[in-house]
């Protein structure tokens, strides 16, 4: 009879597995309601993304700054990267410097109105400038010197180092929101925020939606704007879905219309289905292994078991195994996002996958059998099991540390902990990447893996500045670090978005990752 | 009676004290650095030391423990989250509904379902009866929950369109879910339900009753399933405590923010304060349904209600 | 026990706890499939085709095929060998920590049923405190005070489910304390620990073998979550809680990831069942035929 239990559990689990791989259906019947016939002017949107915001604060960390809609919508800033990752005017008009980047006179636009008619002026930027450094949230404000205002709509910042990009970060971090409001709300804006954007949130459930919609009295010229900033949907509704097949699922079921940073496992199923766009972005971070620096380590002092083991790594086999395909080799251990990135880097050999070499360097190494320690997050255990095997099937052995973010967070700058480090770091600038992975003058211990090359320190710190950024010190630190495999970038993923053709879109907009952006296409 | 129930509501203050010392003890101990998940890979050390000193974490852990102890029982003031800057008041008084709402209609269908197939189950040992509710019951515990979850999405969100998939808003968004949940408990409950009644269906009354022409359903309602019930409220109760914390994986699934996700993510987050209170609120709610579940014993089974009554251990008689 | 039926003269309570149970098939078959899996598990490299690491970097999430009779995982392992050296851990500490965990609750609940009045109430009240834990947090700390290895996962796992066993004893207890039989053994002269032990808590634990065979699922599941504080299995070794929640992405695509590991444990889970209930009627006096 129990015997029956088991049968019968058999064919439940057969039948459910036929009715799972099914390929996502259209269904015929989706929420028409949700997709209006365009008009310009009365597009109702619904996007859906694994994470979004918790909270409407206008001083948040770096965490979530890059969610599609929300990046965008919520705050304005002083300026705005655009299609070409080149610096453009949003919140300001105009902004020069005379010293070489030690500081910048920045115009506002005087006629900057938020949601509730407050009036912008350049004592409210210079307020959330002040805060947003006694926070210290985002670390870009740590290379704010000073700020004050020079007048009603002026503004001037000094910087405390001149590092390549401080001042593009910088303008974008800064958000314009008015002092009055802020203090008026006294919230800090958790649940509801009052901003200049063309878009108001007019309600907000945290970690579950966002909705947004258009306001009338929008104070910019729309035709001083960017593409990617245009307001060409009426209503926006933000939905956090971060269970990867839900998230299939609301899109087939037109509850979501656009699914943004979409996890490769789910978007699969979509590809070829022509009732849906694929559409493969850019990523601003990359999968990196770095090695650890501390003295003891038997990899910091032996190049050649450090670059036998990038030799080992089989990167096709992690692009198809961790992201089904969507990702590219890197050549460098920095995005090709990064500014600073060469062209000339793409057809350059970056440790190719390869047994014989891997295994010819090794014989030069000093590598005697002893077990090394890989330290990643839970997270990164597709990649991790990965290495294991390739390492050991050139003959290095392995250990795996996988553990939960805050205990690696505890760990990871002790290079004494680990013989290698899987991160996915980006970096705005390659100067942004090299600081915070390759200077040793930037922690305590080091290096972030607890490393002390001073002369790598030293170039890093040459090729930083605004002046120094030079295509020939660029190809100084890239090579150095290349030649002693520090670190190496094992892949960069593409970040997908999908979206239902049924929004019928006319003109797809891209931001600076080649990535759509949902508010500013044309339908 | 009311003696017991007011004793036991008094003994809820040391209890609800002594889970925030606890908690707090704990999350000392744990490993991690809540600064540094805040700010972030980039921040400085002086960033870091700074924000140390203003989370408070450089204090003594007596400094530290009596300030939360003052702030949160004395001043009600609960303060806000580390990482997200959000009110821990607001944050649960939005997020417990949700989770006592999904956790009552799971309960109510372990309950509901759970029971009377252990009766019939038990009623009709060793017969087909008996081996279709527990291989029924055992499908619910065999399968991972999250692999039930998303078949009853596919079945009923996207073919059949009855319920939605995910989301919150009204009572029918928390169908699935509690189905979802509910698959290991329904199991639980039958299982025990049925051991329960095997337990009390021999014995001696029930033959004396079905000697006495009572009928069979009054035999099985009235009689045994009265006397069956002590296991099954217990672990309803236990049930219903395990619900309220941590339903991580049905939360995430269909993207329901409630206690699970807030305090699982913040233990992983190293979010002292929202832990710590997370913990208090729940031990709350938990404190009050174990009360519930022992004044239940009581009303169901007058011997243990005398023993409630009567005040020390168990005299000893015989010499 | 005092209520038994008949005995052959000399023989124990256990050979007749043993007859009773050899009698009952299903509890047999249940028997028969663990001392399987515990065959598979000691051999468990020599069943297995496949190494558990071997990639195939060709066949990434295959379906079952003659080369791999369950697929492959997302990075080409071999499924069947991967659930068949998986048995050694799934299965070891799925039956061990339940079954201490349970030993532990069962002489708490003991106590504190037996005891009655103060005592009872301070434990409890201290059970209470325990259960308003945030579980993961319990066992972060362990990890981190204990330190990792085999025994301290099994701790770390069986902590979570002490609290209720000690409950459903004690409820059990509080029924079977003012019984008719009880008061005859203190009439003769029975000591409480005998009575606790050879009488109370006879009677009372048919209810805690049903919750120990439900609570072995649920610890092999949990086992997977251990793994990211230090404790439990570090990949790539296999085990099954953890092929599970590896698979949940890939649910739609590749259900073969789900299905088999899913399997082990429900076969598992039945068969501790079967056994579980045969357990529960060769104790209960009342089914003596």
């Amino acid at each position: 009879m129990k015997k029956i239990a088991v049968i019968l559990l058999v064919t439940i689990m057969a039948l459910a597995f036929v009715s799972c791989s099914k390929k996502a259906e259209t269904s015929s019947a989706s929420s028409e309601a949700s997709v209006q016939a365009s008009a310009r002017k009365d597009v109702e949107i619904n996007v859906g993304g694994p994470t979004g915001w918790d909270t409407l604060s206008p001083f948040r960390t770096n965490v979530g700054n890059n969610i599609p809609v929300l990046s965008t919508i919520v705050y304005e800033s002083l300026g705005y990267l655009d299609g070409s990752n080149k610096l453009v005017s949003w919140c300001a008009k105009e902004w020069k410097t005379t010293d070489n980047g030690v500081s910048y006179d920045i115009t506002l636009y005087d006629y900057i109105t938020d949601s509730a008619g407050n009036k912008i002026t350049a004592s409210d930027v210079v307020w959330f400038v002040k805060e947003a450094c006694a926070k210290a949230l985002k670390p870009n404000f740590k290379y704010v010197d000073s700020v004050e205002a020079t007048g009603e709509y002026t503004l001037k910042v000094k910087f405390n180092y001149t590092l390549v990009g401080v001042f593009e970060t910088f303008m974008i971090d800064t958000f314009v929101v008015s002092q009055a409001a802020y203090e008026k709300q006294g919230d800090d804006f958790v649940n509801s925020c009052v901003t200049t954007s063309a878009y108001k949130c007019t309600s907000f459930v945290s970690g579950a939606t966002a909705r947004f919609e258009r306001r009338d009295d929008y104070w910019q010229d729309l035709s001083l704007l960017p593409a990617q900033l245009q307001p060409n949907v009426k209503v926006c509704t933000f939905h956090t879905i971060p269970e990867a097949a839900q998230l299939g699922i609301a899109l087939e079921t037109g509850v979501v219309d656009f699914a943004v940073q979409f996890q490769p496992s789910t978007a699969v199923q979509f590809e070829g289905n022509s009732d849906f766009t694929l559409e493969r972005g850019e990523s601003r971070n990359g999968m990196q292994i770095f090695f650890s620096g501390a003295e003891e380590k038997a990899v910091a002092n032996d190049k050649y078991l450090r670059q036998a083991i990038c030799y080992s790594i089989n990167n096709a086999l992690m692009i198809n195994a961790a992201l089904e395909g969507y990702g590219d080799e890197m050549h460098d251990s920095a995005s090709t996002y990064a500014l600073g990135y060469q062209d000339s880097w793409r057809t350059e050999e970056y440790y190719p996958y390869s047994v014989e070499k891997a295994k010819a360097a090794l014989a030069k190494s000093n590598y005697n059998g002893q077990e090394l320690v890989l330290l990643g997050s839970s997270n990164t255990k597709t990649v991790a099991e990965i290495i294991q095997n390739c390492a050991a099937a050139v003959g290095i052995k392995i250990k795996l540390n996988l553990m939960q973010t805050a205990m690696v967070t505890a760990i990871r700058l002790d290079g004494t902990q680990y013989d290698m480090f899987i991160n996915q770091v980006g970096g705005f600038t390659l100067a942004n990447h090299w600081n915070t992975r390759y200077d040793a003058r930037a922690y305590k211990s080091g290096d972030a893996t607890s490393r002390k090359d001073m002369v790598l320190a030293d170039m890093i710190a040459e090729a930083s500045t605004v002046n120094g950024f030079t295509t020939e010190n660029i190809n100084k630190v890239h090579n150095y670090i290349k030649e002693e495999a520090y670190g190496y970038g094992m892949y960069q993923p593409q970040q997908l978005t999908v979206w239902s053709n049924k929004l019928g879109i006319k003109t797809v907009v891209d931001d600076n990752i080649k990535s759509v952006v949902p508010t500013a296409c044309v339908y | 009676m009311l003696r017991y129930f007011l004793k036991r509501l008094l003994w809820m203050i040391p209890i609800i004290l002594a889970v925030a010392i606890v908690v707090f003890t704990l999350m000392t101990f744990c490993p991690g650095d809540p600064a540094e998940i805040i700010l972030g890979s980039e921040a400085t050390d002086e960033a870091l030391e700074a924000k140390r000193v203003e989370l408070g974490l450089r204090d003594p852990y007596f400094v530290r423990l009596a300030r939360y102890l003052s702030d949160t029982f004395i001043h009600f003031e609960l303060g806000t989250a580390w990482k997200t800057g959000i009110p821990i008041a607001d944050s649960i008084k939005e997020r417990l509904p949700r989770t006592m709402l999904l956790s009552g209609i799971t309960l109510f269908l372990s309950f509901g379902i759970g029971v009377p197939l252990g009766v019939i189950a038990a009623v009709n040992q060793n017969r087909w009866q008996d081996s279709l509710c527990m291989i029924l019951a055992l499908i619910g515990v065999s399968m991972p929950n999250f692999w039930l979850a998303l078949l009853l999405v596919i079945l009923f969100a996207v073919k059949l369109k009855w319920l939605p998939a995910l989301g919150i808003g009204g009572v029918k968004y928390y169908i699935l879910p509690a189905i979802s949940s509910s698959s290991m408990h329904i199991a639980s409950s039958a299982r025990q339900s049925r051991s329960s009644m095997l337990d009390v269906i021999r014995s001696d009354y029930i033959t004396t009753a079905r000697a006495k022409g009572v009928p069979e359903n009054q035999v099985i309602t009235k009689h045994a399933l009265k006397n069956a019930l002590i296991p099954i409220i217990t672990m309803m109760g236990t049930q219903f405590g395990k619900m309220l914390g941590g339903a991580m994986i049905i939360e995430t699934i269909f993207s329901i923010p409630g206690m699970g996700t807030l305090i699982i993510t913040a233990v992983n987050n190293r979010d002292y304060p929202v832990v710590q209170t997370g913990s208090i609120f729940l031990a709350i709610v938990f404190s009050f349904s174990m009360l519930l579940v022992d004044m239940l014993y009581a009303l169901v089974d007058p011997r243990i209600k005398a023993q409630y009554q009567r005040k020390g251990k168990m005299k000893r008689r015989a010499k | 026990m005092i209520m038994s039926g008949k005995k052959h003269k000399g023989q124990s309570e256990f050979s007749r706890f043993i007859y009773q149970l050899s009698k009952n098939k299903m509890a047999m078959i249940g028997l028969a499939i663990i001392i399987l899996e515990v065959f598979i598990a000691v051999f468990a490299p020599a069943i297995a085709p496949y190494g558990y690491q071997e990639i195939d970097a060709n066949a990434l999430r295959q379906p079952p095929s003659s080369a791999h009779w369950f697929g492959t995982d997302e990075i080409g392992r071999d499924i069947f060998s991967r659930v068949i050296i998986g048995t050694r851990y799934s299965l070891s500490m799925g039956i061990l920590a339940t079954l201490i965990s349970s030993a532990i609750g069962i002489v708490i609940g003991a106590i504190a049923g037996f005891a009655g009045g103060w005592a009872d109430n301070v434990i409890m009240r201290a059970l209470d405190v325990i259960q308003s834990l945030p579980g993961m947090l319990l066992v972060i700390v362990m990890s981190a005070v204990l330190g990792s290895g085999y025994f301290n996962t099994i701790l770390a796992l069986s902590v979570g489910s002490i609290p209720a066993a000690a409950r459903m004893l004690r409820a059990n207890m509080l029924r079977q304390r003012k019984a008719e039989y009880i008061e005859a053994a203190y009439s003769i002269n029975c000591s409480p620990a005998r009575i606790i032990f050879k009488h109370l808590v006879p009677n009372s634990i048919s209810a805690n073998i049903v919750q120990m065979t439900m609570g072995v699922s649920h610890v092999i599941v949990q086992a997977a979550s251990l793994s990211f504080i230090g404790l439990g299995i570090q990949p790539p070794t296999p085990d099954w809680g953890a092929m599970l929640s590896g698979a949940r992405a890939f649910i739609r695509k590749s259900p073969h990831m789900v299905i088999f590991p899913g399997l082990a444990i429900a076969i598992t889970v039945l068969a501790v069942n079967m056994l579980g209930d045969g357990v529960r009627d060769a104790m209960d006096p009342k089914l003596k035929k």
